[in-house]
């Protein structure tokens, strides 16, 4: 009788169990998922030339090698006896901050700046055939960046600097 | 024990059993009562099925379905997110924002509740880079109908579920509608061009500044998990389901329920 008494007490537990859990059974679910991705380019290769070194001038042209666009700036030191002056034919190179001239357009892959002249003007009186000067170009580049709006804009904080040493008569 | 007691406690166990069973019996009615209820439409149009199903949309267009069709099978369709986000030839230009609309059509044929995951991480060709911040992978959220479960996404200062969101939409979804959209633009934050080592190399006269930068030519990722639940019992079938303790308000709307942080 005891043991009809336990069984029937364990069928009650496993009843009300069923009883529980049936509804958990009953509910309708679904899913989708998708995703995508796309590499960044970050990547910002520039050089500077100078195709002509005469004349006390400087012709320096900044060429854009990397994958994507970027704004460019420059400017020159040299000996302080030296005065520098800076023109351009093209009318995209204007003087800005810290002392730089700036590239007005961003320079697309594979293109290069118009050139800027950098001259010496006060030239020194007693100069003699072979004589050399030295004049130092830095430039920078920074990738071209957008706002909200798609409007492009550089951020100089995050720029590229290469320095350009040399000259001659 | 006497006789009479021992009598007595098997009138007591049998008539226990008996309620058990009844117990049973009323759920089972219950369900079975459920059940009519749910075959009955069936059966009055037979063209009719309560099926669930749920459509993930980017832009307006398609991009992955999970629609339960009949006898434990379903129509699945799987599709890539920003595919479409650039034009041929065209690259991705950092800082600048893509349109990128993450929307939910009800798909099947019940009325549902939904909720989207969104996941947003770095990866190069070993794999995912959790080093790399997702949080410069920017989704502009619209807060348009749609809640963010703070519990379970991402946290300033908190590295759980860091390149996890979850948005609940609030409404239940009608068969066919289509909700608001949780997002609509998607950009990569400008900042990235900060994270850089540089090298300086002299070569010819000419002292070069290379800037190396961090997130040079890994890929960022977006994915999107879009989760639909019945809105019959919708209380227990989401924490069921999705372990989420929820309210509804008499008018459908859902909350979420402040849980332990």
């Amino acid at each position: 009788m005891k043991k009809f008494n336990i069984i029937l007490v364990a069928l009650s537990v496993v009843l009300v169990l069923c009883a529980a859990v049936g509804p958990v059974w009953a509910y309708f679910t679904t899913y989708v998922t998708a995703k995508g991705g796309m590499p960044v380019r970050m990547g910002m290769t520039t050089t500077v030339s100078e195709p002509d070194v005469s004349k006390w001038t400087k012709h320096v042209v900044v060429n854009n090698q990397g994958p994507e666009s970027c704004y460019v700036r420059a400017k020159a030191f040299a000996a302080p006896e030296f005065v520098l002056t800076y023109s351009d034919q093209s009318g995209f190179w204007s003087p800005g901050g810290e002392g730089y001239y700036y590239y007005a357009q961003p320079v697309a892959k594979g293109e290069a700046t118009s050139e800027l002249l950098i001259k010496i003007d006060n030239i020194p009186a007693d100069v003699r055939d072979g004589d050399s000067f030295n004049v130092a170009v830095v430039y920078e580049s920074t990738p071209v960046l957008y706002d909200e709006n798609g409007e492009p804009y550089a951020d100089w904080t995050q720029s590229v600097t290469i320095e350009n040493e040399g000259g001659q008569n | 024990m006497t006789e009479r007691k021992k009598q007595k406690s098997s009138v007591v166990t049998v008539i226990l059993f008996a309620l058990a069973v009844l117990l049973l019996l009323f759920g089972t009615v219950g369900g079975i009562r459920a059940a009519l209820t749910y075959f009955s439409q069936t059966y009055s149009s037979r063209l009719s099925t309560l099926n669930i199903g749920i459509t993930l949309n980017e832009n307006g267009v398609p991009v992955g379905r999970r629609d339960y069709d009949s006898d434990g099978k379903w129509k699945e369709e799987t599709g890539e997110l920003l595919t479409n986000m650039l034009s041929e030839g065209e690259e991705l230009v950092v800082g600048k924002a893509y349109d990128e609309a993450l929307t939910v059509t009800n798909s099947g044929s019940i009325d549902e509740y939904v909720r989207v995951t969104i996941y947003k991480y770095w990866m190069d060709q070993n794999g995912k880079r959790t080093n790399l911040s997702p949080d410069l992978i920017h989704l502009n959220l619209t807060n348009d109908g749609w809640i963010r479960d703070d519990l379970y996404s991402t946290k300033a200062n908190d590295s759980r579920y860091k390149e996890r969101t979850v948005l609940y939409y609030t409404k239940p979804l009608a068969v066919g509608e289509t909700t608001t959209a949780l997002s609509d633009k998607l950009s990569i934050d400008s900042s990235i061009g900060t994270k850089v080592r540089q090298e300086t190399k002299t070569e010819n006269g000419y002292t070069t500044i290379t800037t190396i930068y961090d997130y040079d030519g890994v890929q960022f990722c977006v994915e999107a998990e879009a989760d639909g639940v019945q809105t019959h019992n919708a209380k227990d079938a989401i924490l069921s389901a999705w372990g989420r303790n929820v309210e509804i308000s008499d008018d459908g709307t859902l909350s979420l329920v402040k849980e332990g942080e």
